[in-house]
């Protein structure tokens, strides 16, 4: 369940997003666990996440957050934006010592940075070897860098056209695109922000027919 | 997923929510002359995204009580189906995700996994176990907790149930850990059965950092010219009580 492995995108427009998940480990430690997720999900509302979420229970663009902490109960995500906040929040995550694993994605060479200034030594790295087989079947890469911020593919190529014609006739603005597209997420690990930079960036090489 | 013609207003609005692409074709009734939408069944994935963003007003759309084995592809597809092999929702195992609490992957050794289908394409059985037939000849041993596995008629020759190599799910994961020198030769089978494919997968390696910040996957990775993506996934460590072997 790599769901947050194989974000395609380019390496400036992947310096602002880190989804991370706080996880029990299944027959060891996820008996009690829940007051551990919430201080996992108490600790990342401190540093400006622009999105939050728990597996079961959706994302915050769905779920009231307040609803979401009182009832966590698994795997609990949240995506930050900058590197000093993920930095601030190891070192929240460290102190805190609640004993959930805690998994990071992003750039590399930014989360060994990050966790360098916390005094952390990560203990295991997954690498995304990228895409095989049939590649001419994959959606073109600008839409594949906004679908793929969904790991489990629930965000539509389909639906990504619909919101960019929809900026493109002044219907919606980048962001109530962007919005609607994260909420297909249920996870919670879509980055809203960089969404409404890609569709933006969408805009410029799409056209749209206007009656 | 189904659409009830007889409901069916014409309009459209579910299919962009499709997944893996358009599957559905609009017709017209010959009798009435009226619009509807038809779902192609056989390449749909029952991921249920169509039917939650809650968009056909006139309750058109269904998921149909189906039966073994097409119930494979909502356990496979949906990541709110808890798998009942795993009791995980999704279709992998926790991974490296908690390694240092299970001490799952040992030093000296890494994860390798191909997630077939792997991005919004979706996979067949038959191609998944084309490549797990490959890997399986290296004397591979795959996760025996992972939901793919356990639709293996025989894990050691990497052959499915007949039934299930029909099934197109959104996604499956071919897991293994191997021996850190077996891996070039695995990842280089990976490789080569890729051409035989009608669909996609998505690698994945998973590698010890040591206390130099040097990790033995890179070199693997380097030896043989694949190249890596500039984002990854990091295990922080935090997790608690520690594994005996990390």
């Amino acid at each position: 369940m790599t769901h947050t492995l194989h974000r395609r995108g380019t390496p400036a427009n992947l310096a602002h997003d880190f989804p991370m998940h706080s996880i029990p480990a299944r027959g060891f430690n996820n008996e009690g666990c829940k007051p551990k997720l919430q201080g996992f999900l108490r600790v990342a509302q401190k540093y400006n996440p622009v999105n939050l979420g728990e597996s079961k229970l959706g994302n915050k663009f769905v779920r009231d957050i307040q609803d979401m902490y009182d009832h966590l109960s698994t795997i609990t995500h949240a995506v930050l934006t900058d590197p000093d906040d993920v930095t601030e929040l190891l070192k929240d995550m460290k102190q805190e010592d609640f004993g959930m694993s805690l998994t990071l994605s992003g750039l590399l060479e930014t989360l060994f940075a990050c966790c360098k200034k916390a005094d952390i030594t990560p203990h295991v790295i997954e690498y995304s070897l990228g895409v095989q087989g049939r590649t001419e079947k994959l959606p073109e890469t600008e839409i594949s860098q906004v679908t793929t911020m969904c790991g489990h593919a629930m965000i539509s190529q389909g639906l990504v056209r619909r919101m960019i014609r929809k900026i493109k006739t002044g219907e919606m603005t980048p962001w109530e695109g962007a919005v609607e597209l994260t909420k297909q997420c249920q996870c919670g690990i879509c980055n809203p922000v960089r969404a409404a930079e890609l569709l933006e960036e969408c805009c410029a090489l799409y056209a749209v027919n206007v009656a | 997923m189904r659409i009830d013609k007889s409901k069916c207003a014409g309009c459209g609005q579910c299919i962009e929510y499709c997944t893996i692409g358009n599957i559905s074709a609009c017709r017209r009734d010959a009798k009435t002359g009226q619009l509807y939408y038809e779902i192609d069944e056989d390449e749909c994935v029952d991921c249920g995204v169509c039917l939650r963003a809650k968009v056909c007003e006139t309750g058109a759309l269904f998921m149909p009580k189906y039966q073994w084995p097409r119930t494979i592809r909502a356990n496979f597809s949906d990541p709110l189906v808890e798998h009942p092999e795993t009791g995980v929702a999704g279709r992998g195992t926790e991974e490296m995700k908690t390694n240092e609490v299970t001490g799952r992957i040992k030093r000296g050794f890494v994860g390798i996994a191909c997630e077939m289908g792997r991005p919004a394409v979706g996979a067949r059985f038959r191609d998944t176990q084309k490549v797990a037939m490959a890997l399986a000849k290296l004397g591979v041993e795959f996760e025996p907790h992972n939901p793919c596995t356990t639709l293996m008629a025989d894990p050691k020759t990497g052959r499915f149930k007949e039934e299930v190599l029909n099934e197109k799910v959104l996604s499956t994961i071919i897991e293994m850990i191997v021996e850190t020198d077996k891996a070039p030769e695995v990842l280089k089978t990976i490789r080569q059965v890729a051409s035989e494919l009608d669909c996609v997968f998505s690698v994945d390696l998973i590698s010890h950092v040591n206390k130099d910040g040097s990790v033995a996957g890179k070199s693997i990775v380097d030896s043989i010219g694949w190249p890596v993506a500039p984002n990854g996934k990091l295990n922080t460590g935090l997790g608690r009580p520690l594994a005996r072997e990390v």
